[in-house]
């Protein structure tokens, strides 16, 4: 019988210490001990970005949940029921100068090789593949 | 998020006290920053040496600090570790800031 869960699966609150505590709970977790320092650096800020839009954008600082689930292969599936993501959110270039924000998606983009964001059973679900050997 | 402000010669260095700079502690973090920034020298080093993780909320709230400078002040950035290099690197901010390997280096700036 295993003794270590290689698996992650969590609902947490939307809020930032939520976000906070469940990324230092998967910074110590075997499945991203199992990674190169880089690729777990990487897995970690683009799961805050992830879940920060969740709670910034998504429930606008209201309450709500996220569910945050390893898939395999580099894979992470992340779920909300906050309101509907707007059309082009996802795409957005990364700012130009000293810009203060809009940082987050773009960030999420230049270190995934898949991006996949659809609606199911008025959730939102947003599908990640981390690319291989960090960013 | 503490901030430990002192002063080395003629630059003002700040360290920020926690490991995250990030959504949680970002609006803190500009607030005392604000207040480093006013009381500081013509020069501060932000020392991000203690900081592991940064998020893009961290991110804009370091970038925001330049609007708190005054004219002929600069905010330079010392010390980045990997992973706050590379948020920097892949938005392009590292173009935005002078930024030092080490705090000595921007102490004593090489001639």
């Amino acid at each position: 019988m295993p003794c270590t869960r290689r698996s992650e699966r969590h609902v947490i609150a939307a809020e930032a210490g939520a976000v906070r505590a469940l990324l230092e709970r998967l910074e110590g977790s075997p499945a991203l001990l199992a990674l190169t320092q880089d690729e777990r650096d990487c897995t970690l800020l683009v799961l805050a970005e992830a879940m920060n839009n969740v709670v910034e954008h998504g429930y606008d600082g209201g309450s709500g949940w996220i569910g945050v689930a390893m898939r395999p292969g580099r894979g992470w599936r992340i779920i909300d029921g906050a309101r509907r993501v707007p059309e082009g959110v996802g795409v957005s270039a990364m700012p130009s100068g000293a810009a203060e924000g809009g940082f987050g998606w773009p960030l999420i983009r230049a270190l995934t090789e898949e991006v996949r964001l659809h609606r199911r059973l008025g959730k939102n679900v947003l599908t990640l593949r981390m690319r291989g050997g960090g960013g | 998020m503490e901030l430990a402000v002192r002063r080395e010669g003629a630059v003002t260095v700040v360290q920020p006290a926690g490991a995250r700079l990030d959504a949680m502690v970002a609006v803190q973090f500009k607030d005392r920053m604000k207040a480093a920034v006013e009381g500081g020298s013509d020069r501060v080093v932000l020392d991000l040496s203690p900081v592991g993780f940064l998020d893009s909320s961290g991110l804009g709230a370091v970038v925001a600090v330049r609007r708190f400078l005054r004219d002929g002040q600069s905010l330079e950035l010392a010390e980045l570790t990997p992973a706050v290099q590379r948020v920097f690197r892949l938005t392009r901010m590292d173009t935005v800031f002078v930024l030092h390997e080490r705090v000595g280096d921007a102490l004593h700036p090489a001639v």
